[in-house]
């Protein structure tokens, strides 16, 4: 509790709150990452389902400098929301869910995207299968932190420590 | 501007009801988002080709992912729908939803001045080729407009009447 009061009674953490655009920019930062991150993995797990099949199905290397970029914005962004009102994500269940969901939805979304679902050069029908599966469970995934990043406006107990 | 027919419509619909439900407004803007992160990532991937990201991809193949960003687009009018009938006073006067909307006619502008020429010459474009110039015009307007349409919507939470009011209301 102690620490994060501190937090939120940082310089940094008052001016975030009392600004009149500060938080605004947090937000519109964090939407716009979060979306590019969400968009370009869903498009990529969308080709390895076999949707635009022109595309290569390993789109993960061509679309990783955009995802990098909008993950850095949404991380950053969402560090400074997070020191403005720390209790409200810290104390709240659904934000480690929210990060845990994030990991695996990028964990997965690698997975489905990066190898070729070949044997011995051909496409190997247990391997698509198996890369679908993925890709459809990253799919999920992305939907389920959306979510979770929704819920957090809904289910907080506490918005600010006194 | 009478406001009150659409409220009703909304209550008589159930769609009121719904989204007054513990889960009915968080699940609808999670959708939203969804369907806006989906839009972003085809459309905005290929408006990102013509601009010269991925230029190793062919055009014609990162155009068939398009008919998902238009689908998009519609599950967001169709949950953007239950937000303004459910509280349309939020809506028909706040500064930052007239303005979203005047984007999403921009972009749609936009795309009927891409497919009335351009479409032809940018289907074509083999991997590695530059877009032409009409075409990178046309993809800077497209991602532009998309992301003001994302902003635009974060603000109308912060741009409420009364306290904020529309334009010319």
């Amino acid at each position: 509790m102690s620490a994060i009061l501190w937090i939120q009674d940082s310089s940094l953490a008052t001016w975030i709150r009392e600004s009149s655009w500060a938080l605004f920019a947090c937000l519109i930062v964090h939407t716009i990452g979060m979306g590019a991150l969400a968009g370009a993995a869903v498009v990529a797990n969308l080709r390895a389902l076999g949707v635009a099949p022109a595309l290569p199905r390993t789109l993960w290397p061509t679309l990783l400098p955009l995802m990098k970029a909008a993950l850095l914005a949404a991380i950053a962004s969402g560090l400074l929301l997070l020191a403005a009102y720390p209790a409200k994500a810290l104390l709240n269940p659904v934000f480690y869910a929210k990060l845990l969901i994030i990991g695996a939805a990028l964990g997965f979304t690698k997975k489905a995207t990066t190898v070729q679902p070949t044997n011995a050069g051909r496409v190997d029908g247990r391997n698509l299968v198996r890369q679908r599966f993925v890709a459809l469970a990253a799919v999920a995934l992305w939907c389920a932190a959306v979510l979770a990043g929704k819920l957090l406006e809904y289910t907080h107990r506490v918005l600010l420590l006194y | 501007m009478d406001l009150s027919a659409i409220s009703h419509f909304a209550v008589a619909s159930g769609i009121d009801g719904f989204m007054n439900s513990a889960w009915g407004w968080p699940v609808v803007e999670a959708l939203h988002f969804i369907a806006l992160a989906v839009l972003l990532g085809t459309v905005g991937l290929f408006d990102l080709r013509m601009l010269g990201f991925a230029k190793h991809l062919p055009a014609a193949a990162l155009h068939r992912l398009v008919p998902w960003g238009v689908g998009a687009f519609v599950a967001n009018i169709a949950t953007g729908a239950m937000f303004f009938v459910s509280a349309p006073d939020q809506y028909a006067y706040n500064p930052a939803f007239q303005s979203k909307v005047l984007c999403i006619l921009l972009a749609g502008l936009n795309a009927a001045v891409f497919y009335s020429g351009p479409v032809r010459q940018v289907k074509s474009l083999p991997a590695k080729a530059d877009a032409p110039t009409a075409a990178k015009i046309i993809g800077c307007v497209s991602l532009l407009s998309w992301l003001a349409v994302i902003v635009l919507g974060r603000l109308i939470t912060m741009f409420r009447p009364p306290y904020h009011w529309c334009w010319w209301c």
